[in-house]
């Protein structure tokens, strides 16, 4: 069976875990938890009639508490960059990430991840912002780990791109 | 410390010791616990060996790290980090691992991890909630300083728009305050409100008017047609009457409509609508004041015509009643009697002896003295006055004055022997004017007294039957303010 690894990437809070949790187990809890260094989950998904052992690693939120080692991304066939859409500063912390990423790796499948969908009161980033990073070519899916709004689609469409390439 | 020892210690603190052979060959060390079958499942049934690949997801992605390490020859220690890993059961499982180089041995020690990671994990737990707080009340900060902003925005548009709306509120005030003054003119109020217009508008320094009213036309005085402009049409009773227009000398950023504001649309209606109100009101005024004076003149003439009735009758009185309405008139205004009060002592006058009408003409024209059956007649004359008059609903107490004007203020007239305060200060007026009068003129019964003998008449009963403030006005009007009686 094809292995791909899959790296989950994002300030710290943003959901990435729970993304995860969504995906793998179709679970949600409310409570946040930090993720303390990597946490390694898989799951087998079947693309395009071919099996594919899905690898995610879901390395802990950058903060000042935190850096990242760049030796977790060693061996990565694509990666979600997440953004918590109720805080505006995590998408300057993706951008970071990504062009962090671009210096190392090339052409690497990466997918965006506006996640929280479900906190409508609470949104902190314009529609429009979205629609002109997608303009810029971001590939962008909206997601709620809560409601399961886009999860499904994210990891399918990341795993799709990784096999393509 | 004996390899025994060594081994049950490792064992306790959850440490797996291996050496790093030939190629991905490990030798373990140590004792071999049952965590490690979850992390690596070829261990628990390897004999003294066993191969790690880089396929062991983190710890796979480590040995690529820890060879080369190990090719350095560094003396140091080489850490994995945390990771976490779902063991059979599902529960997570933290591990960490190290790399070393000791006596020419290539070591890696795998621990899991307890206790101490977990307070690890709540000492980084607390300092990101922490950071998410502080994240939050940053962002209400910038959120009120947003809002503050907005605030700000918001209440000096509104301080403009209020403004705005206080200039044209002046203008239309100022507007009725001329309109209102009394005796201005039409042409006035359109030359005022042409004038006051510019301030009404936004830029009054480059605001200029133009009122049109019929034929005529009301300008300010820097008035010039440009293509800034605002027109609003003066309607009355349906029909145009006229236009005012305002424009901006030059352009101004565009508004509502053009360069100008809805409000101002919305001011140029209502100075047009107060402008027809007004030529409206002045039309009915004019209307009006026409009605009246040919009501009052009606009135006059029927005066007249009653006066000139009873002058028929006696034609030995004619003109009497005439020259005592003259002075009495004269004697009111002297008095400080109002223009209007004069005018009711003056129709009094005129028509005070109206009940002589049903005096028999041969008593009034007897010539030798008059018994007391005519004298009798002759004193009903006042009540037949008044019986006349009390059914015509004059603005004044005409009756009431006719039928005291031979009341005494010593109670010696008639027909009710009234005394000073009882009888209305208009018949005392008459009641003097009428005895000059009557001595002053030829009678049948007897030739003309003159007029020094009825002044000298009255002063003589000056406070007893003629009031005497009264009579001091009419001996000064005949002695020093040359009042005659025209014959």
């Amino acid at each position: 069976m094809i292995q791909k690894k899959i790296c989950m990437l994002g300030s710290f809070a943003v959901g990435k875990t729970s993304l995860v949790r969504r995906f793998v187990e179709n679970m949600f809890s409310d409570k946040y938890l930090t993720t303390i260094g990597v946490k390694i989950e898989k799951k087998n998904v079947n693309i395009n009639q071919e099996n594919v052992s899905l690898v995610i690693w879901d390395i802990a939120g950058e903060d000042g508490f935190h850096h990242m080692k760049s030796s977790y991304l060693r061996g990565m066939s694509g990666y979600f960059l997440v953004v918590d859409k109720t805080r505006a500063s995590t998408l300057d912390s993706a951008k970071d990430v990504r062009k962090k990423i671009n210096e190392v790796y090339c052409d690497i499948p990466c997918i965006l991840l506006f996640n929280k969908m479900d906190l409508t009161g609470q949104w902190d980033i314009e529609d429009s912002v979205i629609e002109e990073l997608h303009h810029e070519g971001w590939d962008i899916v909206k997601t709620s780990a809560k409601t399961g709004l886009g999860v499904e689609e994210a990891f399918n469409r990341l795993a799709t791109k990784m096999l393509e390439k | 410390m004996n390899d025994s020892i060594s081994l049950k210690l490792l064992d306790a603190l959850d440490i797996v010791v291996l050496e790093h052979g030939e190629g991905h060959a490990f030798t373990l060390l140590s004792g071999r616990p049952r965590w490690i079958s979850d992390l690596l499942p070829d261990l628990s049934t390897a004999t003294d060996s066993i191969t790690l690949s880089d396929e062991l997801s983190y710890l796979g992605n480590f040995i690529v790290d820890a060879y080369a390490f190990w090719q350095s020859g560094s003396t140091g220690k080489l850490d994995s980090g945390i990771w976490c890993e779902v063991n059979r059961s599902g529960d997570n499982c933290f591990f960490e691992a190290s790399a070393f180089n000791l006596e020419n041995k290539r070591i890696l020690i795998i621990r899991l991890g307890g206790y101490g990671m977990a307070e690890n994990q709540l000492i980084l737990q607390k300092a990101r909630d922490n950071l998410l707080v502080y994240e939050d009340l940053f962002r209400t900060e910038k959120d009120l300083e947003k809002y503050s902003i907005i605030l700000e925005t918001e209440v000096q548009k509104r301080t403009h728009d209020l403004r705005e709306r206080i200039k044209e509120l002046n203008c239309l005030y100022n507007m009725s305050k001329l309109i209102e003054e009394k005796g201005n003119s039409l042409e006035n109020i359109f030359n005022g409100t042409v004038n006051l217009i510019p301030d009404g508008w936004r830029f009054p320094e480059i605001t200029c008017a133009r009122l049109t009213v019929d034929s005529k036309v009301f300008t300010t005085q820097n008035w010039k047609e440009t293509v800034w402009k605002q027109t609003g049409a003066i309607v009355l009773h349906g029909r145009k009457i006229g236009t005012l227009e305002i424009c901006y000398l030059e352009e101004r950023p565009v508004g509502d409509e053009g360069p100008f504001l809805k409000e101002e649309q919305g001011l140029i209606i209502s100075i047009c609508e107060h402008l027809g109100h007004v030529i409206g009101r002045n039309e009915a005024e004019q209307g009006l004041i026409k009605s009246y004076q040919i009501l009052r003149k009606t009135f006059e003439d029927t005066i007249s015509a009653i006066a000139t009735i009873v002058e028929i009758k006696d034609p030995y009185t004619a003109g009497h009643q005439t020259r005592v309405a003259k002075l009495s008139k004269a004697i009111a205004l002297e008095i400080h009697f109002s223009d209007e009060q004069a005018h009711a002592v003056h129709t009094a006058a005129t028509i005070h002896d109206v009940g002589k009408i049903y005096v028999p003409p041969d008593i009034l024209s007897k010539p030798s003295k008059l018994n007391d059956l005519e004298l009798k007649f002759i004193k009903r004359h006042v009540q037949s006055s008044y019986d006349i008059l009390k059914s015509i609903e004059f603005p004044w107490p005409i009756a009431k004055i006719a039928l005291q004007h031979h009341e005494r203020l010593d109670g010696s007239g008639y027909p009710n022997g009234l005394k000073s305060e009882e009888i209305l200060l208009e018949a005392k007026i008459i009641a003097v004017a009428d005895v000059v009068e009557a001595m002053a003129s030829h009678r049948p019964y007897r030739p003309a007294l003159g007029i020094d003998k009825a002044l000298e008449e009255i002063s003589k009963n000056r406070g007893i039957l003629y009031d005497s403030d009264i009579v001091d006005i009419c001996v000064k009007l005949f002695n020093e303010k040359g009042f005659k009686f025209e014959e």
